[in-house]
């Protein structure tokens, strides 16, 4: 090399002839709310989970108010709370309320006590896996919803057809993405456990079911969810008990301030199981980092 | 100490091929290595040189394409607890606080809750982790993990103690600490020890004997006694004998890694 390149790579901190590289203006400092998983203040988080909860309620509450809509399609939130206790006071809210949950009880316990026992199969064996993914990854596209006209003719108008819709729509999800958990146990985790002289079995026990318990109910948390929309659905059609079945009687009334405390009562149902779930995830998953 | 005697770990002509991308590829290639009863050896050699293919044919995680591993003259297949094994990562069961984790090899055996409990306690006395018995792994720092990795597979009483980079992740400080503690564990309760390293200065420490390895395929391409006193503190390093040792193993290693390196 000549001296005059080398003089020339001292300066420029580059090779001879080569342009200098251009920069960019430093970025603007943004707000910590606006900046990439940025934590953001006490204060700031309040502000927006309120916010989250009273700008609908207020459009609500406005919207009823001004009389732009008729009464007839959006009641006002006090209509919907006198309808809502005049159905509890019956009893007629707690009777539907609680056919809803026992058929999701049923159903989507039945797809968990089924879909766990397989996916841990086809997280652990690749023989379960190559066996069982292709068709149940075909079956989880069906809709349950169009299996109701043939449910009903398998199985009659009672109770069997809406426990098996409820079962169709989440036993595939339930089980691929328990499988998916499952496989995500560490291989090291499983070498070790063999050199420590455990038995298949006991891998499987004392290893890989527990690593994927919380993952397991994260699953369920999700499945939950479609089972709760699956029952209501399953009703709508053909039932004479449930939330869905009531939401269709007082809709034929046009008892929309009804309609709207049943939708309010579904969800805070759905709240609730997903919470419970919630804090059953986060305490079988205490030693999750 | 009294229970399992520590073992003698023999391998014959160990040889590992495996496919990759439809190539064969030749891991490791006659392999013939013996480790005497109660003896310290480490394995150095460079990344692709095979060292961790080597231990995972030892522990019996997967088989030898040809040759023999023999613990006490009877051939080994399939993993057991006479080997223990150590990862690099640890390998730490997360849901499992620090003495569950020591208690897991123990819990498989047929023993009463008094005698696992006891073991349990001695163990974590040994590697220092009393204080820490209630912990989850999470809230443990590398260093403290790896103890756990070690007191947990010691437990079992293996009849050969395989430890796989196990300090390869943690900083120079908490390395030296590890090494005079696994130089002192070692003496404590004289198990057979097969270490593997890319760290020269570790494996001249901690052994009596270090086998460099050959990159592609793997194979022995030095094996060369260590003759430091058996009860060595970290000022050792700092002997012009300890320095010379680890010059010397060094430049093994460089002329076997880069052999096959193309030249810049």
């Amino acid at each position: 090399m000549s001296t005059d390149t080398d003089a020339a790579a001292v300066t420029t901190g580059a090779r001879a002839g080569w342009a200098a590289l251009p920069r960019r203006r430093p970025p603007r400092r943004v707000p910590s709310v606006l900046a990439i998983r940025s934590p953001i203040s006490r204060r700031a988080r309040w502000i927006l989970i309120t916010l989250s909860v009273l700008v609908p309620a207020v459009a609500w509450v406005a919207l009823s108010g001004s009389r732009t809509v008729e009464p007839r399609f959006l009641p006002s939130p006090r209509a919907v709370w006198l309808a809502g206790v005049e159905m509890a006071r019956s009893g007629q809210l707690f009777t539907d309320g609680w056919a809803s949950i026992q058929r999701v009880l049923w159903g989507f316990g039945l797809a968990v006590v089924v879909s766990v026992p397989l996916g841990i199969l086809m997280g652990t064996f690749r023989a379960a896996q190559s066996l069982l993914e292709p068709v149940i990854g075909l079956l989880r596209y069906l809709p349950a919803s169009a299996f109701i006209p043939l449910l009903i003719l398998w199985l009659g108008l009672g109770e069997p057809s809406k426990i098996a819709i409820l079962f169709i729509g989440t036993v595939f999800f339930n089980t691929l993405m328990t499988a998916d958990v499952v496989r995500q146990v560490p291989k090291s985790l499983i070498d070790v456990s063999y050199t420590l002289g455990a038995r298949r079995g006991e891998v499987l026990r004392k290893v890989v079911v527990p690593h994927s318990i919380p993952g397991m109910i994260d699953a369920m948390r999700v499945n939950a969810a479609a089972a709760w929309n699956f029952v209501v659905v399953a009703e709508l059609i053909a039932a004479n008990s449930g939330l869905g079945y009531r939401i269709i009687r007082v809709q034929r009334f046009a008892q929309t301030d009804r309609i709207f405390a049943i939708l309010v009562i579904i969800g805070l149902i759905g709240l609730t199981m997903d919470l419970s779930l919630r804090l059953l995830r986060d305490w079988t998953g205490r030693w999750v980092a | 100490m009294g229970g399992i005697a520590p073992g003698v770990l023999e391998l014959r002509g160990v040889g590992k091929q495996f496919t990759r991308r439809g190539e064969p590829v030749q891991a490791l290639d006659n392999i013939d290595l013996r480790v005497e009863r109660g003896e310290f050896v480490c394995v150095v050699g460079a990344s692709g040189s095979g060292k961790s293919t080597l231990l995972s044919l030892i522990a019996g995680l997967s088989p030898v394409s040809t040759g023999q591993v023999r613990l006490d003259d009877r051939p080994v297949s399939g993993p057991g607890p006479d080997r223990g094994l150590v990862f690099q990562s640890g390998a730490v069961y997360p849901w499992r606080t620090v003495e569950r984790n020591v208690a897991f090899g123990l819990e498989l055996l047929p023993i009463s809750r008094d005698e696992r409990a006891r073991r349990v306690d001695w163990y974590l006395a040994e590697t220092g982790l009393t204080a820490l018995r209630h912990a989850l792994p999470r809230q443990l720092s590398g260093g403290q993990l790896q103890r756990v990795a070690i007191a947990r597979a010691l437990a079992c009483e293996p009849q050969v103690l395989l430890l796989d980079e196990p300090f390869g992740a943690l900083d120079v400080q908490t390395k030296e600490d590890m090494q005079v503690l696994l130089h002192r564990i070692w003496r404590d309760t004289a198990r057979t020890v097969l270490l593997v390293t890319h760290d020269v200065e570790e494996a001249v420490f901690l052994s009596q004997r270090v086998v460099v390895l050959a990159c592609d395929p793997g194979r022995i391409a030095a094996d060369l006694p260590i003759a430091l006193p058996s009860d060595r503190d970290l000022a050792v390093k700092r002997t012009p004998q300890f320095l010379k040792l680890r010059a010397s193993i060094e430049d093994l290693v460089r002329a076997h890694h880069h052999r096959h390196t193309p030249a810049e």
